[in-house]
């Protein structure tokens, strides 16, 4: 599975701080929202934000790949923000966030999510990935970053 | 020959290290891989050394012994060279030792629920 047939341009950004969790969340939300269609960003946002209180998905290495499953999303898609500095993700692994994969799609594609979040994984797990993402000025080089570390990978 | 064996195959890994069992398991299911079974194993090599001390002498012989798994897979024939790559993406080339030694078998029959 490749991760550029997930993500979009739009979906891709670099914050310059980012006030807390919930307020990502809902950020990112109204954005997916918006670029997706068929589902309210504040119904997505509920869905992300009870994913993570059952067990926050921040790793030891700075990244978090919130995730949410619907009904009324047509496609798998995923929104990458890069926050400067960081966010408090409320995590016991991870003091601060810098790397948010936020992953959503319809519910009876369970497996495409799966393997999205492998994808996802499997890209920022390589040497050196994380640190050249982590360099990108603006959303358009970040997007063209992942793309290329995508490549890397059969 | 039951209709789901058509062009499956039975995808064999030997690992040296135990620790790239969970790097392997993210590239299944990147792969749309949706099952394996991994068994704890001990190589030839490392019951020598181990357990054999007349043949210690000549344990080099062997390799390293570092204990390793083994993983099954049926899967289709489409995943079997991405699977091969997979597997050389992660341990390293397949032809350096200490790696870990892959292999194929064909199923010429499948039964049972595949999730």
């Amino acid at each position: 599975m490749k991760l550029v047939d997930f993500i979009k341009p739009e979906l891709v950004f670099v914050f310059d701080s980012v006030e807390s969790r919930d307020g990502l969340l809902s950020s990112v939300s109204d954005r997916l929202a918006e670029t997706l269609g068929g589902i309210d960003a504040t119904e997505l946002n509920r869905l992300l934000v009870e994913r993570e209180a059952q067990g926050d998905t921040a790793t030891p290495e700075g990244l978090a790949l919130p995730h949410a499953m619907s009904d009324r999303l047509q496609q798998t898609a995923v929104a990458v923000a890069l926050v400067r500095g960081g966010v408090d993700f409320r995590s016991q692994r991870a003091r601060r966030v810098d790397l948010v994969f936020t992953l959503v799609g319809p519910t009876d594609k369970g497996w495409e999510h799966i393997r999205l979040l492998a994808r996802v994984a499997r890209i920022c797990h390589a040497p050196g990935a994380l640190k050249n993402l982590r360099a990108a000025a603006d959303g358009g080089e970040l997007y063209q970053r992942l793309v290329e570390e995508d490549e890397r990978h059969v | 020959m039951s209709e789901a064996a058509g062009g499956n195959k039975l995808f064999v890994i030997i690992l040296d290290h135990a620790d790239l069992v969970d790097e392997l398991m993210t590239g299944f299911l990147d792969l749309g891989v949706r099952g394996a079974t991994v068994i704890e194993s001990r190589g030839m090599g490392q019951i020598i050394r181990q357990d054999m001390p007349i043949f210690a002498g000549l344990a080099s012989l062997f390799g390293e012994a570092t204990g390793s798994r083994m993983i099954f897979s049926v899967m289709p024939v489409s995943l079997v060279e991405p699977v091969f790559a997979l597997v050389e993406e992660v341990v390293g080339s397949l032809d350096q030792a200490n790696t870990a030694m892959c292999f194929t078998i064909p199923v010429d029959q499948f039964r049972g629920i595949r999730h």
